[in-house]
């Protein structure tokens, strides 16, 4: 390309270094199409092991959501979230004091949640093993037969009907 | 690759300093500065993660690794400017003129520079450094893509994604360019775009 002319004027060129300065020059279509935006972070189903984890850890101390955000130090909803895994974990700290009152180990932990980097290629097949261990094999109770049968019956029978007709 | 003399401001004297702007640089170019750039930026968010900042209030892009995605970058068809003082790159502009048109009604699929990555060394960034040794390097990349743009026929016609946060979307705000939302098929990164009018206001605002 030739040569580019240049805008020359100082007075302009220092107030836009002003106007500049306070700003954050950048731009995301590059990185965008590079796969860059994403922040690398667990897996869906690593945190949903994190979470079902820490509730299975903190139903056999018979321990309550709210006596053990009392017993951690740590906000409710956050634990809730926490155990739930539906969203990111964002704070460290929270994870290190859940962990502490459950008295187990918050390094692997952090890993699941993505805050710390894993190599450890075990934990994460551990983590899917134990979330597919979790996938219930025992005999529905009694409400729950009723529910999935009238279930089945509004939606399944409605069906076949509509279809008959 | 061709150079032209630009000007740029040393932010401590606030006299303006000799520099070059580059052209013709490639994707490629962008990986031998972050072997300077990223150690910088890494030194300074260890800083404030000490000093007690937390990951999301960290600036947006101090966490990419474009080294990681080197082969990718090798797969773009881009062209770019940069601006050289000291040794150094002080900011990096990477563009395209092809598969993007313009979106603001008045210039409807018109064709235009579209700006991919625009970038100050880190050491030129409040968000990374107290003290910014070299200013004014967004508005010098941002005036290359605006004469490309007119030395293509585009009539100053200049399109980007800015980052989501306050700090970006202002300066291309004061620059004269028109926020069109985020953009649905660009995760959500918002959509700024120069009109060939307000292009030229900008060009000759400097003249």
């Amino acid at each position: 390309m030739a040569e580019m002319e240049m805008n020359q004027n100082r007075e302009w060129l220092l107030r836009m270094a002003d106007e500049e300065a306070n700003c954050e020059v950048s731009a995301g279509g590059l990185a965008q199409e590079a796969g860059l935006l994403k922040r690398s972070g667990p897996n869906e189903s690593a945190r949903l092991s994190l979470g079902k984890f820490l509730e299975l850890s903190r139903r056999q101390m018979h321990e309550s959501l709210e006596s053990l955000a009392e017993k951690a130090g740590v906000d409710l909803a956050e634990l809730t979230s926490l155990e739930r895994g539906k969203s990111p974990v964002r704070n460290a700290k929270t994870l290190e004091r859940v962990a502490a009152a459950l008295h187990v180990d918050v390094r692997p932990l952090l890993e699941l949640a993505g805050l710390v980097s894993t190599t450890d290629e075990r934990l994460v097949r551990i983590a899917a093993q134990f979330s597919a261990r979790l996938e219930s094999v025992k005999p529905l109770e009694p409400e729950e037969e009723r529910a999935l049968g009238w279930f089945k019956e509004q939606a399944f029978q409605h069906r076949s009907k509509s279809a008959a007709s | 690759m061709s150079r032209s003399p630009v000007e740029i401001v040393d932010c401590q004297t606030r006299q303006t300093v000799a520099a070059w702007l580059h052209d013709e640089l490639g994707a490629l170019d962008l990986l031998d500065a972050e072997i300077v750039w990223m150690p910088e930026r890494m030194k300074s968010v260890a800083r404030m993660l000490r000093s007690g900042v937390v990951e999301e209030d960290l600036p947006q892009h101090s966490h990419w690794n474009w080294w990681n995605k080197a082969y990718e970058l090798r797969m773009l068809a881009t062209g770019g400017f940069g601006i050289h003082c000291d040794g150094q790159w002080q900011g990096l502009m990477m563009t395209t003129t092809v598969g993007h048109a313009a979106r603001l009604p008045e210039q409807l699929d018109k064709p235009l520079v579209y700006v991919k990555y625009l970038e100050s060394a880190p050491w030129n960034v409040r968000a990374f450094v107290q003290a910014p040794k070299y200013g004014a390097i967004g508005t010098r990349l941002l005036e290359a893509a605006v004469r490309l743009s007119v030395a293509e026929g585009f009539s100053g016609r200049v399109g980007l994604h800015a980052l989501p946060n306050p700090a970006t979307e202002l300066f291309y705000q004061r620059r004269g360019l028109i926020g069109l939302g985020p953009d649905a098929h660009m995760e959500d990164l918002p959509y700024y775009e120069f009109s060939s009018a307000a292009a030229n206001a900008f060009l000759n605002e400097g003249e």
